[in-house]
């Protein structure tokens, strides 16, 4: 990203303006100084300002990870539970592992609140380095147990579809959740899935595939 | 309650010095009214208030492990 320079009378002077322009605070610039400035005699002669070369920090992979733990903890420190968060990077995704007492109050009716604190930090931290980064908020291995029986529905769902011929629907997904559904089913070649709908009512459907002969039309049915 | 939406609010801000936050307590509810720079109110509301959605769930969760309710507005 860009290096600026900025000259004010004091060096402090000079950075708070760097922060104020990057909007980052002083901790995620990388501050050289190129001159402190002096403010001359009686204030007056040879006063000079002082100038600094500022360029944001690089946040490494790791670094991420670092700064998204420090942002749950953050937020959930106004959260009336004990909490201890575990941060790993696994293939570019930033994990993190919220252990609580398991009363389930992170999780939410379907991953309600585990899916907005992993939206905030996502947005966090993107607003931090510009980019996005791909974030994952679990606890209690909530996200492996739904991945489970997600998978074990869509298995359920296309067994019926081959029986019946017929096309059937999940119900509405988040993203995440689909794409599980559409990887469990992507080996199996006598049906092939699809996502439909608009915004949060997206849903799966599963259509059968008959050897020879066009899928048949769209009968989209109620889980 | 009110410190973690202003942290949320700020760190998502364009313009964290204009960011205000009025609470409002009654008996066993709190009403939170935020107020922040015309520039930003997308930016917080997020797409299909995907982002003021996110602030109240997780906002919700803290207040029950309080046991109160809590709802957030935005006004301008």
């Amino acid at each position: 990203m860009s290096v600026l320079e900025f000259e004010e009378k004091t060096v402090e002077d000079a950075i708070a303006l760097a922060c104020q322009e990057f909007k980052l605070p002083r901790e995620k610039l990388e501050i050289e100084i190129v001159s402190k400035g002096s403010s001359g005699i009686f204030g007056i002669v040879g006063a000079k300002k002082a100038k600094i070369r500022v360029a944001p920090k690089e946040l490494s992979l790791d670094g991420l990870a670092e700064r998204g733990k420090e942002i749950l903890t953050e937020i959930l420190r106004h959260v009336d539970l004990p909490t201890v968060i575990e941060s790993e990077l696994k293939e570019d995704q930033v994990c993190l592992n919220i252990i609580s007492n398991g009363t389930g109050l992170l999780i939410g009716k379907r991953g309600k609140t585990l899916g907005a604190l992993q939206h905030l930090v996502a947005k966090i931290l993107h607003r931090e380095v510009g980019e996005n980064v791909s974030v994952i908020v679990d606890t209690e291995n909530y996200r492996s147990k739904r991945e489970t029986s997600l998978t074990e529905l869509a298995q359920q769902l296309s067994e019926k579809v081959k029986k019946s011929h017929r096309s059937l629907t999940t119900g509405p997904m988040n993203a995440q959740d689909r794409r599980i559904i559409h990887l469990a089913l992507k080996e199996d070649l006598e049906v092939r899935t699809k996502s439909k709908g608009e915004g949060n009512l997206r849903r799966v459907v599963i259509y059968p595939i008959r050897r020879g002969k066009k899928p048949q039309p769209v009968a989209a049915l109620e889980e | 309650m009110k410190e973690m939406v202003e942290y949320l609010v700020k760190s998502l801000a364009d313009h964290p010095d204009q960011v205000a936050l009025a609470e409002h307590e009654t008996d066993d509810s709190i009403l939170l009214e935020l107020k922040i720079s015309p520039d930003d109110i997308g930016k917080i509301i997020g797409k299909n208030g995907n982002t003021i959605n996110a602030i109240r769930t997780v906002l919700q969760a803290a207040a029950s492990s309080q046991r109160k309710r809590v709802k957030l507005e935005v006004v301008s």
